[in-house]
């Protein structure tokens, strides 16, 4: 059976993969309608920046060859992916959405680019994001304004918002984002689809531009939780470039059919009770712990976390702070926009800086200078590097409880353009950066009032991985989403 | 609360010219983002050891020895760079004499 074009995109990356060797699609036909796909959607959607067409179409021509004359390629091999963009593939542009990086060359490959390479996955472009990452709507970026696939109208949420729309229409049937305060999985959940946060150290870091070096994580988008796992096995090991980088192989096989759901516990935090969660999204998140205790047969407890209430402060002090020390290697003189105003080099610095970044970058570089300057110091970030410790202890202390932290995705639903997210609307996905820990969104439902989809979010402990990566598997299944089905855009 | 005098402070150390007409949206911004952080204040953290990562970040050694870098590589530095000259960065003058 020939593969028609059209069935492509509705296609698994495993089906894609076994059609490949079958002789029943090639390669670069695969590529083909991905690029014509991408083109069209393109003009609407403005998910991508930048389109590889031609080495694309190149490597596909290769894999091609390998298959014909018999050879073994890996499963992704052949695959299209869309890489966020701040993270570096040698000699292409990443410009991280900012003026200041707009001519940057990346003058190597990011490790989980050379692991891509190696399996032959296809890098077909760089996708829209917030301005080095910073924003939850992907509105701050240079370029353009990446819209909702489900409603043009609305945000797509951020910063990997040009990632998570990328996949939940069909330009691609895989993604890489970066998740420093829930930037893969709040995307995820507004777009439909499934976004996974490693624990801190799984990925390696290395060749992506920083925002806070102690929260950022590379993390997956996928329409399901086996393309996730597929992916994910070939990023996940131990890089002696990143000296945050585990040796732990939690990740050698990762069977999601081997799992014993009588016995994982799910516990829900007391304390999420106080937050303003939107009437639609609670009332979901009671269905679906009705469906994993009455369908599931799961044990749901109820855990007790009180730090919950300062997880939105301390991400405030500790990521500024992160990004102040971060940016401040972006100075107009070794690569970068450099202004021409100005006598010496502290013009050099001041203007360039001034001149080249966003609103939202200069505020948060402000706020991480004076959170760390001298008479500052002590009394937000060391005092918040402390209430970080008791958070930990508190989530480590619960998990001794149950296996799994489950709770909706987000607050809010997605709002219109150019409105404001609430401060809070990501806490119960920065929770997982605080603590390095690692965390999944799970598409749930579509919302009667808005008809956009919403995602609910499973927190396991540390290196917890692979039995996070099994329940979120049992709730695909429990939760009905259908994941096969693409927004109609015209 | 950050006045006008300690943003200015702010501003120098962070390297960022701001233009008269938006120094008083960032100082209301910083004062929200200040008051929303006070919450802090009110746990007690006596001998609470602070978390700086998660990792048990080690050093990375290497032989103390110089390596020669490559044409290409050079090219490929320098041509990020707004302004050089025979592989050297050209900058503006360091002090004001």
């Amino acid at each position: 059976m020939v593969l028609k074009m059209n069935n492509i995109i509705n296609t698994s990356i495993k089906n894609l993969y076994l059609n490949m060797n079958f002789g029943n699609v090639k390669s670069v036909d695969i590529i083909n309608t991905y690029i014509t796909h991408i083109k069209q959607l393109n003009l609407k959607l403005k998910a991508f920046v930048y389109l590889n067409e031609t080495a694309s179409i190149h490597l596909a021509e290769q894999i091609d060859k390998k298959i014909q004359n018999g050879e073994h390629i890996e499963l992704l091999a052949g695959i299209p992916i869309g890489i966020k963009d701040n993270i570096m593939i040698q000699n292409e542009p990443m410009t991280s959405a900012s003026k200041y990086l707009l001519n940057y060359i990346a003058p190597y490959n990011a490790t989980v680019i050379n692991k891509l390479k190696k399996i032959n996955i296809i890098c077909i472009g760089r996708t829209n994001m917030d301005e080095f990452a910073m924003g939850c709507t992907t509105e701050t970026s240079i370029y353009q304004q990446t819209v909702n696939p489900w409603n043009f109208e609305y945000i797509p949420g951020g910063s990997s918002g040009g990632s998570a729309v990328a996949v939940s229409a069909g330009m691609v049937p895989i993604a890489l984002g970066t998740d420093t305060g829930g930037s893969v999985r709040q995307p995820a959940s507004f777009c439909g689809i499934v976004g996974y946060k490693p624990s801190y150290g799984l990925i390696s870091r290395y060749g992506i531009c920083a925002l806070a070096s102690s929260f950022d994580q590379i993390g997956i988008f996928a329409k399901s939780i086996q393309d996730t796992v597929s992916l994910a096995s070939h990023l996940i090991g131990y890089d002696h470039r990143d000296p945050t980088s585990e040796k732990i192989n939690c990740f050698k096989e990762c069977n999601l059919s081997t799992y014993n759901r009588k016995n994982f516990i799910i516990g829900i935090p007391k304390q999420i009770m106080n937050f303003n969660i939107d009437k639609e999204i609670l009332q979901l998140f009671n269905e679906a712990i009705n469906k994993m205790e009455n369908i599931g047969k799961l044990k749901i407890i109820e855990i007790n976390v009180p730090a919950y209430k300062y997880v939105s402060a301390l991400y405030k002090v500790i990521m500024c702070a992160e990004v102040s020390s971060n940016i401040a290697t972006f100075d107009g003189i070794r690569y970068g926009y450099r202004s021409h105003k100005g006598f010496d080099l502290n013009d050099v610095y001041s203007y360039s800086r001034a001149e080249s970044l966003g609103y939202e970058v200069k505020k948060r570089i402000m706020f991480g200078t004076y959170v760390l300057s001298a008479q500052n110091y002590q009394k937000y970030y060391y005092q918040a590097q402390k209430v970080r410790t008791i958070l930990i202890e508190q989530l480590q202390d619960a998990y001794k409880k149950c296996d799994f932290i489950f709770s909706p995705a987000v607050l809010q639903m997605p709002v219109k353009l150019g409105e404001m997210l609430s401060d809070e609307c990501d806490i119960f996905l920065i929770v997982a950066n605080l603590a390095g820990l690692p965390g999944i969104t799970v598409p749930y439902a579509f919302t009667k009032y808005l008809g956009l989809p919403i995602g609910m979010h499973f927190m396991g402990s540390r290196f917890s991985d692979i039995q996070l990566l099994q329940m979120a598997y049992i709730f695909e299944q429990l939760s009905g989403f259908n994941a096969s089905k693409y927004p109609d855009i015209k | 609360m950050i006045k006008k005098c300690e943003f200015n402070n702010i501003a120098f150390l962070s390297r960022i010219y701001v233009n008269e007409q938006e120094v008083n949206k960032y100082i209301t911004d910083l004062n929200k983002m200040v008051t929303a952080v006070n919450i802090l204040q009110e746990v007690n953290t006596d001998n609470v050891i602070p978390t700086t990562h998660m990792t048990s970040m080690r050093n990375i050694w290497r032989q103390d020895t110089v390596k020669s870098s490559t044409n290409s590589v050079k090219k490929i530095l320098f041509n990020n760079a707004p302004e050089a000259e025979n592989c050297f960065y050209k900058i503006r003058k360091v002090l004001n004499i």
